[in-house]
C-alpha cells in the first residue's frame, strides 16, 4: 500500500473523528452509569460483576453504536454521487474500501477502549459480600479468569466484543451503501439484530443467537459453549453475506 | 383432660404452630410465576418477615429455556432489596437482606428478567424470607 493510499484512509479517518470522539464518550458515560447503578442494586460476589451487569441493558444498543457513527460517510459518498468525480482519479470501489477501512478501525478501537475502560471501572468501584450464596461464574467460558484474572480477561473480552462490533459495522457499511433511505440505513443492522433474537428466543434457540455472542454471560453457563457462539458468528457472516448479494442483485436490476 | 385428647390438642397445636412458621417467613414457600419480557416482572405471594434485615433464601428449581432471571426481596411499598442476578435451574441463593424491610411486613420476591430476553420465562422453586 503506498503512501497515497495510506493518506485516503488518514483523510477518512479524520472525517469520522468527531463522530467517533462523541460515540465514544456517550458510550462510556452510559455504560459507567449502568456499572455504577448495578453496583449498587445487585449482590456482588465478583469484581467483575458489576461490569457484567452493567453492560447487558447498554448492549441492547450495541448494534447502533456500532454503526451509527461510522456508516454515514459511505452513505453521503453514494448519495451525493461524490465517486463519479473520484472515478477519474482512483477506482470506485477501491476508494469506497478505504472508506470502510477507516470506518472499521475506529469501529474497533472505540468497542474495545470503552469496554476495556468499563472493566477497569468496575474492578475499581465493585463492592463485594462475602458469605453468601450466589452464581458462580465458574461454568461460563474463561470463568476461572473472569473471577480470579478480571484485566487479562477484560482485556480478552474487550478484543472479542471489538470484532463481533466490526462485523455489525460491515453489515452497517453495506447497507449504508446499497440503501437510499437515511432512515432506513440507520436504523436496519439494530432492527435485524433484534428480530434475529427474537426469532432464535421463540423458537428456543437462543444459545445459537448471534446476541448472544455480544451479552457477557447472558444464558445459563451450560449453553454457553464456544461451538454455540460460533454458530451465531457463522450466521451472521453468512446473513451479510446473502444481504450484499441480494441488495446488488437489486440494484444491477434496477440500473 | 382424657388422653387421646391431650394428643388431638398437641397435634394441633403442633400444627398451628408450623403454619405460623411458614406464614412468618422462616419456612419454605413454593412458587411458580410468569416473568415478563425485556426486564418485565413477575412476583411470587407475600410472607411475612421473622427478622427485620436479614437475608431470605431462594432455591430455584427451574427458570424456562436456557434464560437466567434476578431476585430480591420486595416488600409491600415496592422498596426492594438488592437483585441477586443469574438465578438459573436447581441452585440455592441468597436474597439480600434490607434494613428497612422490619419483622412483621409483608414480603415478596420480585423476579426480573434481562433487558435482552425477548420473551416470557417461566419460573419455579421455594423461597423463605426470614
Amino acid at each position: 500500500m503506498n503512501r497515497i493510499y495510506m493518506r485516503l484512509i488518514w483523510k477518512s479517518i479524520k472525517r469520522i473523528l468527531p463522530a467517533w470522539l462523541i460515540s465514544s464518550v456517550v458510550y462510556t458515560l452510559v455504560l459507567f452509569f449502568s456499572v455504577y447503578s448495578s453496583n449498587h442494586t445487585s449482590l456482588i460476589m465478583y469484581p467483575i460483576q458489576p461490569y457484567i451487569y452493567g453492560s447487558e441493558p447498554v448492549d441492547l444498543f450495541f448494534p447502533l453504536f456500532t454503526t451509527l457513527p461510522f456508516v454515514w460517510p459511505v452513505f453521503f459518498l453514494r448519495i451525493n454521487n461524490f465517486l463519479e468525480y473520484v472515478s477519474l482519479r482512483i477506482k470506485p470501489g477501491r476508494y469506497i474500501a478505504y472508506q470502510a477501512s477507516a470506518s472499521l478501525i475506529l469501529c474497533f478501537f472505540m468497542v474495545f477502549l470503552v469496554n476495556i475502560t468499563g472493566v477497569l471501572f468496575s474492578l475499581l468501584i465493585a463492592n463485594t459480600v462475602n458469605n453468601v450464596q450466589g452464581p458462580s461464574l465458574a461454568g461460563y467460558i474463561l470463568g476461572e479468569m473472569q473471577m480470579m484474572n478480571p484485566v487479562h480477561f477484560g482485556l480478552l473480552w474487550s478484543f472479542y466484543k471489538a470484532i463481533i462490533g466490526l462485523l455489525i459495522c460491515t453489515l452497517g457499511l453495506i447497507l449504508a451503501y446499497y440503501v437510499k433511505n437515511m432512515f432506513l440505513m440507520f436504523l436496519a443492522p439494530f432492527t435485524v439484530i433484534f428480530l434475529e433474537n427474537f426469532l432464535t428466543a421463540i423458537t428456543g434457540l437462543a444459545r445459537y443467537s448471534f446476541t448472544t455472542t455480544f451479552v457477557l454471560n447472558r444464558l445459563d453457563s451450560s449453553v454457553m459453549l464456544p461451538k454455540n457462539l460460533l454458530i451465531g458468528i457463522y450466521m451472521f457472516i453468512i446473513l451479510t453475506f446473502a444481504v450484499q448479494r441480494i441488495l446488488a442483485r437489486y440494484e444491477h436490476q434496477n440500473n | 383432660m382424657s388422653k387421646p385428647i391431650k394428643v388431638l390438642s398437641l397435634a394441633v397445636a403442633l400444627l398451628l404452630l408450623g403454619a405460623a412458621i411458614a406464614y412468618a417467613g422462616t419456612g419454605y414457600v413454593s412458587y411458580n410465576t410468569t416473568v415478563g419480557s425485556f426486564h418485565g416482572a413477575g412476583y411470587t405471594s407475600y410472607q411475612i418477615k421473622a427478622y427485620g434485615g436479614a437475608n431470605g433464601y431462594l432455591s430455584s428449581s427451574d427458570v424456562g429455556g436456557d434464560y437466567k432471571v434476578s431476585a430480591a426481596m420486595q416488600d409491600d411499598d415496592g422498596t426492594q432489596g438488592a437483585y441477586t442476578n443469574d438465578v438459573t435451574d436447581n441452585t440455592f441463593y441468597t436474597l439480600a437482606g434490607r434494613s428497612d424491610h422490619l419483622a412483621g411486613e409483608s414480603i415478596r420476591v420480585i423476579f426480573r428478567n434481562n433487558w435482552k430476553t425477548p420473551v416470557n420465562v417461566q419460573v419455579s422453586g421455594s423461597w423463605a424470607s426470614y
